[in-house]
């Protein structure tokens, strides 16, 4: 794998390899090892990554009125309806 | 690979998993309506809320991708997509006919997303759900699905790609060019974060 292939993986992907599929893990550490320029491209993407997931865990977060009304309010009516139309 | 719902710790193959919950859901079983609407309702509705930026309509969406799930589950057959992936793909072409017809007054879902917080820096966190959703709301709608899909809602690749209909090398392409475009909006606002 080289410089281009590894950034445009991390392009895809993210900088969790776990992700990446599995044939171009061992090579990706392998370049992060022995490449700096990887290892930065790798931290910029980690540092994207971390405010991605920020966000999103923002839209998980179990006790955020999204999640305890919304959530809540779907699955009740879902399960009147289903029993409703289909009487179980 | 997901377990048989009914049986707890015996691995089963994915396919005969969602098969099995399909029939069950099929045949009115209040279980395995609970086990589908618990796996899947929370990710769905976030789905739609981000597409949608509007949480009324995202409860509407998900009631009716699940509702649409049980006339589904009837003529379920085995076959490459997930239950998962399909939910998806129903969720997101209701969204794009909202989208196309929609009139409503925008309403931004960052404000009631954020309010549970305790653990974060609510001023740093509000700035940035606040810029991810604005980023993201630039990006053409299968980029936008894409990035949701496999980085907030934890699809594979494969099962995004089943979800928005195109190839997986597709998916990967979608995939790359959101990343590179956030990244370029994000770069401009958290300049001490990223491409330090």
């Amino acid at each position: 794998m080289n410089y281009q292939e590894f950034k445009d993986q991390l392009d895809t992907w993210g900088a969790d390899i776990r992700k990446w599929p599995t044939t171009l893990r061992l090579d990706a550490e392998n370049l992060l090892i022995s490449c700096p320029k990887a290892l930065n491209a790798f931290r910029d993407a980690a540092a994207l990554d971390a405010i991605l997931n920020t966000a999103g865990e923002a839209h998980k977060n179990p006790n955020s009125k999204f999640q305890s009304s919304s959530v809540k309010k779907i699955v009740a009516t879902l399960l009147n309806r289903n029993q409703t139309h289909f009487p179980l | 690979m997901l377990i048989d719902y009914k049986d707890k710790g015996k691995p089963v193959n994915r396919a005969d998993s969602d098969t099995s919950l399909m029939q069950a859901i099929s045949v009115n079983d209040k279980d395995a309506w609970h086990v589908v609407i618990g796996l899947y309702a929370s990710s769905v509705s976030r789905y739609a809320a981000w597409i949608l930026r509007d949480q009324s309509a995202a409860e509407d969406i998900t009631q009716e991708t699940f509702l649409r799930l049980t006339k589904k589950a009837a003529t379920w057959t085995p076959g490459p997509t997930t239950v998962k992936a399909w939910l998806f793909r129903v969720a997101r072409n209701l969204c794009i006919d909202r989208l196309r017809t929609r009139k409503e007054e925008y309403v931004n879902v960052a404000a009631p997303a954020i309010a549970g917080l305790d653990s974060l820096d609510i001023d740093k966190a509000i700035d940035i759900v606040t810029s991810v959703n604005k980023s993201l709301n630039k990006l053409p709608e299968r980029q936008k699905s894409a990035l949701i899909l496999v980085h907030f809602e934890g699809l594979t690749g494969a099962e995004a790609a089943q979800a928005l209909g195109v190839s997986i090398d597709a998916t990967e392409s979608l995939l790359a060019r959101a990343r590179r475009r956030i990244r370029k909006d994000l770069t401009n606002v958290f300049p001490d974060l990223i491409g330090r």
